[in-house]
């Protein structure tokens, strides 16, 4: 976007004043600093009042004509303001801006290295400083350059005018940092744009259902598409996917003792062309992806239908208690160590009689009268069947049964839900985050400095002039050359 | 277990505290390194009481207020040591000593049902919690540092303007030296800010499919970096130095203060420690 602006203005206008105004504006650190500060103020205001809450919480909180005008501003959804955006974009410009002058810069230091140099570098007592040694120029100029890589500078000589002039440069990766975080910024800015142009939203599912998975794209994208109709251009990108997702189960673990869950997750299966693709258990921090699609595990909640029994058995002769097993409404259950099953045929959480077909029903959805008609099974053959009452323990009735059964406890259906997402920006917020890092460590701890020299013969040996640079610790320099004439004397 | 060997590490904290504001009326190089050392042994044990502490909850010690307020003590500590053996300053310790002393102390003084252990929440099961919150605190007790010195180089350049140079004054570490630390603090936390800012991204997505959200954790700690990224700018490309630089030392802190501890306790949220449950 940015750069399709300076491009458009370089071909509008042919003076030079317009594009020379343009970088000089954008490319400007008050102008670059005042953003900053405009974005600080406008991100804090944004923490302070409520995000994309309801009218009532804002009215409740702020009064009416408050509220209209964080309504009418946008600041109720100040993140995804225009005015927000625009600012983000300015600074994505400015940074752009800056990038191209990190790189002009850098460019100038690739060039060809600086070895012949005016003298006026080396007048400047703050970071120069001559002196005459008794060695001849050949001899100072090799323990020179060998002091030199041993700092880890690269150097190159020349002679000139019966002069001696040498160039020494290290660091230089400061300025490649520079442009790094530069870029790197302006890719994560891209590619929080792109991300745009994938969907994510919140996917619930009971445990026993298939639903379609959804990969809905954006407003304005199908609008594009729209324009295209009267071309005769029909395409549309898919608005779903081929395949559906079908929950088998849903688990909680909770920690021992307590009621905090530790763990949930969901048995999912992946189906196409009514086949199953895939089975995988989505958790939290462990999201799965199928055709581009992620799906996360956000939460999960409970509905209003019982999916299986907890019963109490006793033996009905001897009267032994068996314990408590579980059962799934409409599952055979093994007894533990019996060759019998047990089977809820019915469940009615609200039982009653319905007078009119003389059938048993349940009134509504809550647990006002759970009742449960167990089977119990030899193999596959019926041998007996008894009707039980949570509210009547003692009430049996129908045939006999081998064990007397107790309904303790109800479970639930579980729902989980899920969070299902596309964003093909991640890659692109990736890379950039990888090169903001290194770029980070490398202009900030990092230096760029350069020592130029130049000897001449004199009398009683060698003038020896030093003079030095540096972008980051710049008194430092001084010392560093100090540093080069004791070892080399 | 831990609680008693945390109460040590502070009382060593506090004598460290003490004695630095002693070697402000008489400088002794004997002096300034037995104060050290009790820093050091404070640091020491505050250490094997943060690993007791990971043993007795079974995480990281960093899930509630209570062991975040330990750790984040622990870091400033840290790091305080690491400066003093490698960049010695005269006096920071006065400023240092106090406030590692303050996090243990208020974490010490929670009511007990704050200070109780808990299980970690699903959300919370990754390694992507201890590299994201390590390496915020680790940016936090830079910009702390920072601050101090901040602090101490509007104090000097202060008096120095007053003509206030000598004795007592001349005790604390000279205003260049204070503002190249505060520049290499910042820039230290700066890099660390940025990978704490990162790797909260990429876990965000890894967990909830959304690298950001603008909540209020997320956007305080953009705010936090984005100030000092305003401080390395006005430095490195504007020459800024010295009385402008040091108070961006300390409107950065106030920023990471409202970022660490403003946003957990005073807005609700993802990142809300709020009451015990």
């Amino acid at each position: 976007m940015e750069k399709e602006k300076k491009d458009t203005q370089k071909k509008e206008t042919p003076h030079r004043s317009i594009e020379s105004r343009f970088f000089g504006f954008f490319g400007s650190i008050k102008v670059t600093l005042v953003l900053f500060g405009l974005v600080i103020v406008a991100s804090i205001i944004g923490t302070l009042i409520p995000q994309n809450e309801s009218a009532q919480v804002y009215i409740h909180q702020y009064g009416i004509p408050l509220y209209q005008l964080f309504r009418i501003t946008g600041i109720i959804d100040m993140y995804s303001s225009w005015w927000f955006i625009t600012l983000l974009s300015l600074l994505g410009l400015t940074t752009v801006v800056c990038t191209y002058n990190r790189y002009t810069v850098l460019k100038r230091f690739l060039g060809a290295p600086q070895v012949l140099v005016p003298e006026h570098i080396f007048s400047n007592p703050k970071n120069s400083m001559q002196f005459k040694t008794k060695a001849e120029i050949a001899e100072f100029t090799s323990s020179l350059l060998h002091t030199l890589h041993k700092s880890g500078y690269q150097a190159r000589s020349q002679t000139a005018n019966e002069r001696m002039y040498l160039f020494g440069e290290k660091g230089l990766l400061n300025r490649w940092g520079n442009l790094l975080v530069h870029i790197s910024i302006v890719l994560i800015l891209f590619g929080a744009i792109v991300g745009r142009f994938g969907f994510n939203y919140t996917l619930t599912a009971v445990e026993g259902e298939t639903v379609a998975v959804q990969t809905p794209s954006p407003p304005w994208v199908l609008s594009m598409f729209k324009v295209l109709h009267p071309l005769g251009i029909h395409y549309t990108p898919k608005q779903q996917a081929d395949f559906q997702f079908h929950l088998n189960k849903f688990e909680v673990e909770t920690y021992p003792n307590s009621r905090q869950p530790k763990d949930f997750r969901s048995f999912i299966t992946l189906i196409r062309n009514g086949q199953p693709r895939l089975e995988k258990i989505i958790r939290v921090n462990h999201p799965l992806t199928y055709q581009g699609i992620t799906f996360y595990q956000n939460s999960y909640g409970e509905t209003r239908t019982v999916k299986s029994l907890a019963l109490a058995l006793r033996d009905s002769q001897t009267k032994k208690e068996l314990g408590t097993i579980p059962a799934e409404i409409g599952q055979a259950v093994p007894i533990p160590g019996q060759n019998l099953q047990i089977k809820v045929a019915k469940f009615f959480p609200d039982f009653t009689m319905d007078l009119a077909s003389k059938q048993p029903t349940s009134k509504s959805d809550e647990l006002n009268n759970p009742a449960a008609l167990i089977e119990e099974y030899a193999g596959d053959k019926l041998v007996g069947n008894t009707w039980i009452f949570a509210r009547f323990p003692s009430f049996h009735a129908e045939g006999k049964t081998s064990y007397t059964y107790e309904l303790v406890d109800a479970r639930f259906k579980l729902y989980s839900v899920l969070q299902v997402a596309k964003d093909p920006g991640v890659p692109l917020i990736y890379l950039g985050f990888t090169g903001l890092i290194l770029g980070l460590l490398f202009t900030l701890f990092m230096e760029h400095r350069r020592v130029w020299v130049t000897m001449s013969k004199i009398e009683s040996g060698t003038l020896v002039r030093f003079a030095g640079v540096s972008n980051r610790r710049v008194h430092q320099m001084v010392k560093e050359l100090e540093k080069f004439r004791q070892q080399i004397e | 277990m831990s609680y008693n060997l945390f109460i040590i590490s502070l009382l060593f904290y506090i004598v460290a505290s003490i004695g630095y504001i002693l070697l402000l009326v008489k400088e002794s190089k004997l002096a300034t390194r037995t104060v050290l050392s009790l820093m050091v042994v404070g640091l020491v044990i505050h250490t094997i009481g943060l690993i007791v502490r990971m043993i007795e909850a079974g995480h990281a010690p960093f899930a509630n207020l209570y062991e975040s307020l330990i750790f984040f003590g622990w870091v400033i500590a840290f790091e305080f040591v690491f400066v003093e053996l490698f960049r010695p300053t005269k006096s920071l310790g006065i400023i240092i000593g106090p406030l590692t002393a303050l996090c243990s102390g208020i974490a010490l003084m929670l009511p007990s049902q704050y200070r109780a252990a808990e299980p970690l929440m699903p959300a919370l099961q990754s390694h992507w919690l201890e590299v994201h919150v390590i390496t915020a605190f680790l940016s936090y007790a830079a910009f702390a540092l920072a601050l101090g010195t901040g602090i101490l180089f509007l104090l000097q350049e202060h008096w120095f303007r007053k003509g206030k140079t000598s004795g007592f004054y001349s005790r604390f570490q000279d205003m260049e030296s204070l503002d190249t630390h505060t520049y290499w603090l910042i820039a230290f936390g700066f890099v660390l800010l940025a990978v704490g800012i990162i790797t909260g991204a990429v876990w965000a997505n890894v967990a909830w499919g959304r690298y950001w959200g603008w909540d209020p954790k997320e956007t305080w700690s953009l705010i936090t970096w984005l100030i000092y990224a305003v401080y390395l700018h006005a430095r490195l490309v504007v020459g800024w130095r010295g009385r402008k630089a040091a108070w961006f030392a300390v409107i950065g802190f106030i920023a990471v203060l409202f970022c660490y501890v403003g946003v957990n306790v005073l807005l609700p949220g993802l990142h809300s420690y709020g009451a015990p449950g």
